[in-house]
């Protein structure tokens, strides 16, 4: 049953870990305070939820998830860049926008995506496929090959002139326009990336808890900064090809996290209802560690 | 090459802050001129080169470098042509980005940005190469973070970064003035030299009077907005700080108490 446990928690992780690369490259490597990434991730979710209702191929839900997303990244981008509206701002907008859009795109608050009902999603021909592992693992692998797609070609992304661009508007924005970059162009193509990023995070999620609902997006940010926060905690790289990687094992280090608050907690007294302050605690103490490790040794070394 | 024709700027207009930066500068630097430019705090000296830069657009006036109007080109349009060195050593460079990738971004200046592998072993040897000539062991750091290197390694860098794609015009807005004695030193003959072999139209800002006429072959000086001063040539060689500040207060009539300016 553990094992159960943390397979569920390290493939919702690795979905996650999708959406927290997103927020790692609009929040960490272009500097961008984007919130409208609670709107982008149930709009991939809503996008994957009406096509795959409608007898689309959910493969192709991917795409188009992507390219939803990314025009919510622009919306963000030209809020900020043209009309000058400050970059917290300008997230928050967008995310209000897309309520009432994601609404729209679904046609109401929720889609139920049920192989019972005939519906044909990624998670449902994994599983058809007659494949010697079972699905159980075979789940997970497709995810985490998917992630890892993701992972090596952001880090590729990272390492071209467009990309060098964008980390050194994110760095250095009067340098980088000092050399000629230009910043807006920059931001634009950052955002879109970063939301497509979160869309598609959504469309999968949609697809492997079997619905998408408007209330999704809520939260989302702060479980990707989270990850993103604790992912660097835990492994402290300074390369972007180790810092990927962070982001990740943070995202299913969180979705671990509150899987374990929610088994446990109720034998440490703790309500279900709590468990938005466990996995608070939790993360505070990941982050508190290196601080209180270092004081135990000073005071060690005193004695 | 450079033409600089009624230029203006006011900060904040029709405020209670409005600050007339700059009244009616007219200016003309031929091609391969250094000129330095020395004025107390306020005279506008950063303004201007910030205004020639694109940082600002002015209220009034024209600024042509080799007969193009980039009067209201945005800065990042014009930065193919101007090499900029700024005060701090944080602002030249990206801290989080390692030199041959902050090599890479300068070397880019003026192209467009693709999707090619931005730092390539040719590229990396280029710069090593380069670097080498600058004798600081700075190439044998390339996949340091910028972050790690000293004020004036930074500040190296940054010079290095402003003339590597050959620009039209080189700004040095008190780029050794947070430097300590030993390590300005250092930069300024560095300066000396890479302006000596690039053959750059340099236009240096300073708060040292005695390096405004060691260096260079023209001196301006700036005071609230306007250009009060004007030498070049053998008058400029033959001038010393102490005739300078008896211009100053000539022009002025006033008497100059700044301590920074008699900073030897």
């Amino acid at each position: 049953m553990l094992a159960g446990f943390i397979l569920h928690s390290v493939e919702e992780g690795l979905l996650f870990g999708i959406l927290a690369l997103g927020v790692y490259l609009s929040f960490r490597v272009l500097n961008f305070p984007d919130l409208s990434v609670d709107g982008s991730y149930p709009l991939g979710a809503a996008v994957a939820g009406v096509m795959i209702f409608r007898g689309a191929n959910p493969f192709l839900t991917l795409p188009v998830a992507v390219l939803a997303g990314a025009l919510a990244g622009l919306l963000t981008g030209f809020l900020h860049t043209k009309l000058k509206i400050a970059p917290l701002l300008a997230g928050i907008l967008t995310m209000i926008c897309l309520y009432s859009i994601n609404l729209r795109v679904m046609g109401r608050p929720n889609i139920s995506l049920s192989p019972y009902l005939g519906h044909k999603t990624i998670i449902s021909i994994i599983k058809g496929l007659n494949l010697p592992l079972k699905s159980i693992y075979l789940i997970p692998l497709v995810f985490f090959l998917v992630v890892l797609v993701l992972k090596l070609l952001l880090d590729l992304f990272l390492h071209t002139e467009l990309g060098l661009a964008i980390r050194a508007t994110g760095d250095n924005e009067e340098m980088a326009r000092a050399e000629g970059i230009n910043t807006d162009i920059a931001k634009l193509v950052g955002l879109s990336l970063s939301n497509g990023m979160v869309a598609l995070a959504g469309a999968l999620f949609a697809q492997y808890q079997g619905f998408a609902d408007i209330g999704m997006g809520i939260g989302m940010i702060i479980a990707g900064l989270a990850s993103v926060i604790t992912g660097e905690a835990l492994i402290r790289g300074r390369k972007i090809s180790l810092i990927t990687v962070e982001v990740v094992v943070g995202a299913i280090a969180y979705r671990l996290a509150i899987a374990a608050a929610l088994k446990w907690g109720y034998n440490f007294g703790f309500k279900p209802t709590d468990l938005k302050l466990l996995t608070g605690l939790l993360v505070i103490t990941i982050l508190a560690f290196p601080v209180l490790r270092a004081r135990f040794k000073k005071r060690a070394a005193r004695l | 090459m450079l033409r600089i024709r009624h230029l203006s700027k006011i900060f904040f207009k029709g405020s209670v802050n409005e600050n007339l930066a700059l009244r009616n500068i007219n200016l003309t630097v031929p091609h391969n001129d250094f000129v330095t430019i020395i004025g107390s705090n306020g005279a506008g000296k950063t303004t201007l080169l910030n205004l020639i830069s694109g940082v600002f657009l002015p209220e009034k006036g024209k600024i042509k470098i080799n007969g193009m109007d980039v009067t209201n080109l945005p800065a990042y349009k014009r930065a193919s042509f101007i090499g900029r060195v700024f005060q701090s050593p944080l602002q030249g460079t990206a801290s989080s980005l390692t030199l041959e990738e902050n090599l890479a971004i300068a070397a880019l200046r003026g192209k467009k940005k693709g999707l090619r592998l931005a730092v390539t072993r040719k590229r990396r040897e280029g710069f090593r190469e380069k670097l080498r000539t600058l004798g600081l062991g700075l190439e044998n750091r390339l996949q340091e973070r910028v972050g790690l290197l000293s004020g004036g390694q930074r500040q190296a860098l940054t010079i290095f970064m402003a003339v590597l794609t050959k620009p039209e015009l080189l700004l040095l807005d008190e780029h050794t003035a947070s430097l300590d004695p030993k390590t300005a030193q250092r930069i300024i003959s560095l300066t000396k030299r890479i302006v000596a072999e690039s053959e750059l139209t340099t236009l240096m800002v300073t708060h040292n009077m005695e390096q405004a006429l060691e260096f260079g072959n023209r001196t301006i000086m700036m005071e609230e907005g306007e250009i009060i001063f004007d030498v070049s040539g053998e008058e400029k060689k033959k001038m010393t700080v102490k005739e300078l500040l008896e211009k100053f207060s000539q022009i002025k009539k006033r008497e100059l108490v700044e301590d920074k300016m008699l900073l030897i």
